[in-house]
């Protein structure tokens, strides 16, 4: 096969990914020339649904856009409203919340590297193949997992979309025992989630340097996950209310799901995105475990994602003990916040990235309008981006196989939530 | 020493309760049983929280639409277990998966046992369940097959004549 090759590569449904995608690729002289991530399923339309609905409903029902990432997308929801009641929430909520968050981001991860991701560097179909040789590095990961799951239970009520958070706080604290019993879990898992880091250093992760923009929150002087400023390696500096001054989301024909740029360039949202932007604020006995393997922050491999997702899950672990440190079960569990009209503005660090939310509510509390810009919508034009850059790196003269499981892997490894993504309004518009 | 893992599936909604409340049951049938663990599950990955050998045996309980008609109760391994009839996200990992997952790392077929029970097919059309007591006959009668199935298991497994239900 020469240099100048001419051809059609169809990946016609992408696996292992949440939701419904494709990837075309055509290739002409030995170039891409086109590129599409499609995206076919259809539009959800949540934020049509939320139009006049009060609060609790906007807390509960956003939860269900996603299966994985119910917290975040509550977060951004609760802490969009509080701002529109000018309510700070108790530190005690405060540092609730964030634990709950950890307990999302262990349990997304996990599935995750295990599940989704490790098998494309091991070389494996999936992850029942992969458990044949790996059977105690998945089970390892599935326990990981299943710690992440009982923290979002603790607070929520339940793993899946929990109903724990309300404005002002949450419905409920957790008992004493229960959260006894969580952090004894968390505290035995410690050395497992080290480990996680070094077996996932050692993988055959694939040399695939690139330009590329790392967007996140920044939190006073914490890791972020609920933070008031969005920044980038490239200089941004803004407050989450100026992320539409910046950030541009535009239909393209051929996805149902919006795309994103920032000052119309792509840019990286997710835990590789925030490692490099936020390095230094790991706990250092963290940055010691990630310094031994010999892999180095920021990155700009894309494949060290999967490293950025393990390390996160050991901040994770350890940042939930550290604020359930002095657990008060006697605190008060929310506070009830004044409803007023305005526009609020929330974003948070969901497990693949900053999760931008506004509304405007009237003054019974009633959304009169909202709008939601989830990671994977972000994230899209930087992958098509990386598709082009690490697809040519590969070998265009590579076979259609070999070119159609590398596109996956490079998809697979941003964990593109697809059934996010496609809840825009403006389908229809947007076509003409 | 071997355990059985009993695990009920499903969620607080609707005919996807009868997992659990099955397994609220047996959780109480059981009680007395040190080889017997009983569980609740909204995903049926969450049973690796367990400390499950491939010695081990492992008896899912569910519902199911689209196999036969309602009210009927079958029983599955991994080779019979039929597919799913819609697609859940990946993100959320199916019965099919796990239990490709637990033979991977060495759980034999014949230590993993499927048994449900058939709630209608056209849930929109069909009556919806309000409560838990609207969901009674299709539980008892679910519990009284999972009882009768563990009966002969621990039967089978000790090596007893199979003649008393286990925990009357």
């Amino acid at each position: 096969m020469s240099d100048l090759r001419t051809g059609e590569i169809h990946v016609p449904i992408l696996a292992r990914v949440e939701g419904e995608g494709a990837l075309d690729i055509r290739i002409r002289d030995g170039r891409i020339d086109e590129l599409h991530l499609r995206i076919f399923e259809p539009p959800r339309l949540f934020e049509k649904l939320l139009e006049g609905r009060p609060v609790q409903d906007v807390i509960d029902s956003v939860a269900r856009i996603c299966g994985i990432c119910p917290v975040a997308y509550q977060m951004s929801a609760v802490s969009a409203i509080e701002s529109i009641f000018d309510f700070t929430p108790s530190p005690w909520v405060q540092a609730m919340r964030r634990a709950m968050y950890c307990g999302e981001w262990i349990q997304s991860h996990s599935l995750h590297v295990h599940l989704l991701a490790a098998p494309d560097f091991l070389g494996f179909n999936s992850a029942p193949e992969m458990a044949k040789q790996f059977p105690l590095e998945v089970r390892r990961g599935l326990r990981l997992q299943s710690i992440g799951n009982d923290i979002i239970r603790t607070f929520g009520g339940r793993s899946v979309h929990p109903v724990g958070v309300r404005p002002g706080g949450f419905f409920r604290a957790p008992d004493a025992s229960a959260m006894a019993a969580l952090r004894q879990k968390i505290q035995d898992s410690l050395d497992e989630a080290r480990d996680l880091i070094t077996w996932v250093a050692t993988l055959p992760i694939p040399e695939d340097d690139q330009n590329f923009i790392s967007v996140s929150l920044r939190q006073n002087g914490e890791y972020p996950i609920m933070g008031n400023r969005i920044v980038s390696d490239h200089g941004l500096d803004i407050a989450i209310e100026d992320y539409e001054q910046h950030f541009r989301e535009f239909q393209v024909p051929y996805s149902t799901a919006l795309h994103a740029l920032l000052d119309e360039r792509p840019y990286l949202v997710g835990p590789l995105a925030r490692i490099n932007n936020n390095y230094a604020l790991l706990p250092l006995e963290l940055r010691e475990i990630i310094e031994a393997t010999g892999i180095q922050f920021p990155s700009r491999n894309m494949f060290h994602s999967i490293l950025a997702r393990a390390i996160e899950i050991h901040f994770a672990l350890t940042e939930t003990l550290w604020l359930t440190e002095q657990y008060d079960p006697g605190a008060t569990a929310y506070v009830e916040p004044k409803i007023k009209a305005g526009i609020g503005y929330g974003c948070t660090e969901a497990p693949r990235g900053i999760l931008w939310h506004r509304y405007a509510l009237d003054e019974q509390g009633h959304v009169l309008e909202a709008r939601i810009v989830p990671p994977t919508s972000q994230n899209q034009a930087r992958m098509e981006e990386d598709l082009k850059t690490s697809l040519t790196r590969f070998g265009l003269d590579n076979t259609d196989d070999a070119l159609r499981l590398h596109g996956e892997m490079v998809v697979r490894n941003y964990d593109p939530c697809i059934s996010c993504a496609t809840h825009f309004l403006d389908f229809r518009a947007e076509r003409q | 020493m071997s355990r059985l893992y009993i695990f009920g599936l499903g969620s607080p909604y609707g005919w996807d309760r009868i997992g659990w409340a099955v397994t609220d049951q047996l959780s109480n049938t059981f009680a007395s049983k040190t080889d017997i663990v009983v569980d609740t599950l909204s995903n049926p990955i969450s049973l690796f929280s367990h400390p499950i050998t491939p010695d081990d045996e492992i008896l899912f309980i569910d519902s199911m639409i689209g196999q036969a008609p309602a009210g009927t109760i079958q029983e599955f391994g991994p080779l019979t277990l039929p597919p799913a009839s819609a697609r859940l996200s990946t993100h959320g990992i199916d019965l099919r998966t796990t239990v490709a997952l637990l033979t991977g790392m060495g759980l034999p077929d014949e230590h993993i046992h499927i048994i449900a029970i058939e709630a209608p097919a056209d849930t929109e059309q069909a009556e919806y369940p309000r409560t838990t007591q609207d969901l009674t006959p299709s539980v008892t009668a679910l519990a009284a097959a999972a009882t009768d199935w563990v009966v002969g298991w621990r039967e089978t497994s000790s090596g007893t004549p199979r003649n008393v239900r286990a925990g009357n």
